[in-house]
């Protein structure tokens, strides 16, 4: 089966900091993936690397086919790579409506077939619960309600790819289950997700797949089980 | 109301406010009005940029100056016709701002600022040290002896002129701010990255709009030189260009096109009664200053800002 995304070799610097050194990783079409690693393992470098908000300065990504390691991040989400941010990054002046308006007229209306603008964000707020604060402001939200804005905004752009940032750090149990059911629901419209996420039962219960990055390599990739029970990872996250 | 309605029914009021004041037999409430009205388009010019998107334009001068300046070039050439002046002078601070972004959007916030208070003192220079356009003595810009539509004077001519100039702007920057542009524009105010992550080409738009607002800036100087007959740097470059500009669009309101518009007739009217009832012309950016002081710890959202939470609290 094609890749959907397809990395191989990637290296970031930052001066003489390796925070990614020749990361090679893969998602297919529809598949939920959990990225996990212990902190400035360089899980959000690699996102930013992929959403385009950082550029590698060595190796290949490709989505669907196309190199896009020269795109800036506005052209990676019209192609359909949306990302949320770790800490929420609502457009303040804006309603919550109005929130989910810009990529939809700026990233998924350019891929065509799309009714009413407002009618489309309002169905996209009742997904994730949000749509009785459709015309609050969104400077006022909780912190829940602004990791669900968060991923209703990347959701908002249609993808074909979400990279979801730590949505739910922080957060209580039951409001975990919340962010995790939307994830979820989002396997239903075949869009493939990457979940970068510290809370262990969520990223067991989500992922198909588990890669774990340390010190900027992959140092394993594949069935949750498996990899939670790797020697390496486990010495990675405890110690000897 | 949609942006055709708008344009139809600004325009329309437009022409009417100027037929109704040619009943007005004062001489100096043109003078003065001109004045209030320069400020209008320069406030509305500077939120564009300012208030829609968020970078701080401090070189408002250096546009003003630049439609002015290209007025002179064309008198001094062949006595170019008035319209040609507006046109030309509009395009060439949309130019001037296209390349002021081009090279310093990519930086953030603060060095847009100081990148645009730097062009102006570069600009100044260059003026000041151009013979052709009369240097640091200044040069002579005399108004046509006849008056064009059989209108009694010049100046009425060229209140006309700014009265339309006005509308325009105003309909300018409505029309961005309704758009899928202003949209985009204000995702960019509140937050650059997240703007970007959203599918909007962040370094396009503000360069777009940085254009739009230079050049109605670069218009608002077009008709100064025959409004004084006589230009100098020190008048065209001067600080009350930059200060204002900024500032009447703060005390009005920067969220939509009418904060500017109100803070300009607020601020430029009680400048001009500053000037002529009490003759104390200098005082006239010490009375911005305290107001701006007052505004910022006050009502920091504008005069607009207020009502619209006053109005929100009413709704409750």
């Amino acid at each position: 089966m094609a890749e959907l995304l397809e990395i191989s070799g990637v290296i970031k610097r930052f001066g003489g900091f390796t925070a990614l050194d020749g990361v090679d990783f893969a998602v297919r079409a529809g598949e939920r993936v959990g990225l996990i690693g212990p902190n400035g393992s360089g899980k959000s470098t690699l996102v930013n690397c992929i959403a385009g908000t950082l550029r590698n300065e060595e190796g290949a990504i490709r989505f669907e086919g196309h190199d896009i390691c020269a795109y800036p991040a506005h052209k990676r989400i019209r192609l359909g790579l949306a990302r949320s941010f770790q800490i929420p990054k609502p457009f303040a002046s804006m309603s919550v409506l109005d929130n989910l308006c810009v990529p939809l007229l700026y990233a998924a209306k350019r891929r065509g077939a799309h009714g009413p603008i407002a009618d489309e964000a309002r169905h996209i707020l009742e997904q994730v619960g949000l749509l009785g604060k459709a015309d609050s402001m969104s400077g006022g939200l909780t912190q829940v309600d602004m990791r669900k804005l968060e991923l209703a905004r990347a959701m908002a752009a249609k993808p074909k790819l979400l990279i979801s940032d730590e949505a739910m750090a922080g957060l209580s149990a039951s409001e975990v289950d919340d962010i995790l059911e939307l994830l979820l629901g989002l396997k239903a419209q075949g869009v493939a997700v990457i979940m970068i996420e510290h809370v262990m039962r969520a990223v067991m219960k989500f992922s198909e797949r588990i890669a774990v990055l340390v010190a900027g390599r992959k140092i394993a990739d594949g069935d949750p089980q498996a990899v939670v029970g790797n020697p390496q990872v486990v010495k990675a996250y405890l110690g000897e | 109301m949609s942006n055709r309605v708008f344009a139809v029914v600004a325009f329309a009021f437009a022409l009417a406010f100027a037929a109704a004041s040619q009943l007005v037999p004062n001489e100096y409430f043109f003078t003065a009005a001109y004045t209030v009205l320069q400020f209008v388009i320069l406030a509305t010019a500077w939120n564009i940029l300012g208030g829609y998107t968020g970078y701080v334009n401090f070189g408002s001068a250096a546009f003003f100056a630049i439609g002015a300046y290209s007025t002179v070039v064309l008198y001094n050439a062949f006595k170019a016709p008035l319209l040609v002046m507006i046109v030309t002078g509009t395009l060439a601070a949309g130019l001037a701002g296209l390349g002021l972004g081009y090279l310093t959007l990519r930086l953030r916030g603060v060095f847009f600022a100081i990148a645009s208070l730097a062009l102006s003192v570069v600009l100044f220079t260059f003026i000041v040290n151009w013979d052709y356009v009369g240097g640091a003595r200044g040069a002579y810009v005399l108004q046509p002896r006849e008056v064009p539509f059989g209108l009694p004077r010049y100046i009425h001519l060229l209140y006309i002129v700014m009265v339309l100039q006005a509308a325009v702007s105003l309909i300018v920057a409505r029309t961005i701010e309704k758009s899928t542009l202003g949209r985009g524009l204000a995702a960019i105010r509140d937050d650059e990255l997240a703007a970007e992550c959203s599918g909007v080409p962040t370094l396009r738009l503000k360069i777009f709009s940085t254009m739009v607002s230079c050049a109605l800036m670069g218009m608002a100087g077009t008709t100064f030189p025959y409004y004084l007959s006589f230009i100098e740097p020190s008048s065209a470059f001067s600080l009350s260009y930059a200060v204002n500009s900024i500032a009447m669009p703060l005390i009005g309101g920067m969220m939509s096109w009418i904060g500017p518009l109100i803070g300009a007739v607020l601020l430029g009217s009680v400048q001009q009664l500053v000037q002529v009832m009490f003759s104390l012309g200098a005082w006239n950016l010490l009375i911005v200053g305290a107001l701006l002081v007052l505004f910022v710890t006050l009502a920091p959202n504008g005069i607009m800002g207020w009502v619209e939470g006053w109005r929100r609290q009413k709704g409750r």
